[in-house]
């Protein structure tokens, strides 16, 4: 089942990265850059410095995040 | 009481029938019964032209959708999800983040247990969320119609499945990097594709699987990281 959940995120990812390539959009892609890397330090900070209550709201935090960098990027 | 599992599963499926079969009953009436207060009448005409054109474009997608989704999802998440609709940008997420969190592995009884809770949380989360903010409609109206944050709104899929991303590439570098690479190159040949990513899910996921499979065979994989 990782496959597949791995499959559905390359499915997405993907068509953010042909957008930037194909129509020069870079906004989705670079929201998604920003939710991820977000994301990898909250999953540092909860394995590797037991700030075990971050795990639960790690990927509500990386969206609100990611949402505020895009409208930053969006309006460079 | 001993918790036993066939017979939450045997539950499951009945309740799942009963109120599923209520919902589609309600949801088709819907227009009837709206026709009968406003006493306006239905041409049955162009109403059978009109499903057919509707029909022919939904059922094969329906059918799919349900075959990608139904195993990721489990038995109590599906009488609930295909009701309630936003499987993508909702309760798939939904699932995968609880999934994490609990740490439970795809087809055991506390899966099962744990997506049906997290669908049932979204789609209850989601009718609250709708529904208030269908009562401060009119003062959100101007913060939801902002230029300025219009990119935040266009782009919470984005935001989402790049956090999820982080969390699910990492499980396996030569899956991820293969069905990117080949979602990527397909976009570019054919950029018609980069605005179907439902259907998209199809030959993505398949071959995922198919890899993952063969990496399984080939002793590169674990059992439980397939």
């Amino acid at each position: 089942m990782v496959a597949m959940f791995i499959g559905m995120c390359a499915t997405f990812i993907g068509s953010y990265i042909s957008t930037a390539i194909v129509y020069k959009d870079i906004l989705p892609i670079s929201t998604a850059i920003v939710a991820a890397i977000v994301m990898k330090i909250n999953i540092y900070l909860v394995e590797k410095k037991n700030f075990a209550k971050l795990e639960s709201f790690s990927l509500a935090l990386s969206m609100i995040i990611a949402m505020i960098a895009a409208v930053l990027i969006g309006r460079l | 009481m001993d918790f036993n599992y066939n017979n939450y599963i045997k539950s499951i499926h009945r309740y799942g029938k009963i109120m599923l079969s209520i919902g589609v009953i309600l949801l088709v009436s819907a227009p009837f019964v709206i026709a009968y207060i406003t006493d306006s009448h239905i041409i049955w005409d162009g109403f059978f032209k009109a499903i057919v054109k509707v029909l022919i474009i939904y059922l094969p997608s329906s059918i799919v959708e349900f075959l990608i989704y139904a195993p990721m999802i489990g038995i109590g998440g599906c009488y609930l999800v295909f009701l309630t609709g936003n499987i993508t940008n909702l309760k798939l997420p939904c699932v995968f983040n609880a999934r994490e969190i609990a740490k439970t592995e795809s087809g055991t009884p506390e899966d099962e247990i744990i997506t049906t809770l997290s669908v049932a949380t979204s789609a209850l989360v989601t009718m609250l969320v709708i529904f208030v903010g269908v009562l401060l409609l009119i003062p959100l109206t101007p913060i939801l119609q902002s230029p300025t944050l219009q990119p935040a709104f266009a782009n919470v899929v984005a935001a989402l499945f790049g956090a999820l991303s982080m969390q699910y590439f990492t499980k396996n570098y030569l899956i991820s990097s293969s069905a990117l690479i080949l979602m990527v190159v397909l976009c570019i040949v054919f950029p018609f594709l980069i605005r179907q990513t439902g259907t998209m899910l199809i030959p993505i996921g398949g071959i995922s699987i198919g890899l993952s499979y063969f990496l399984f065979k080939k002793g590169k994989l674990d059992y439980d990281k397939i």
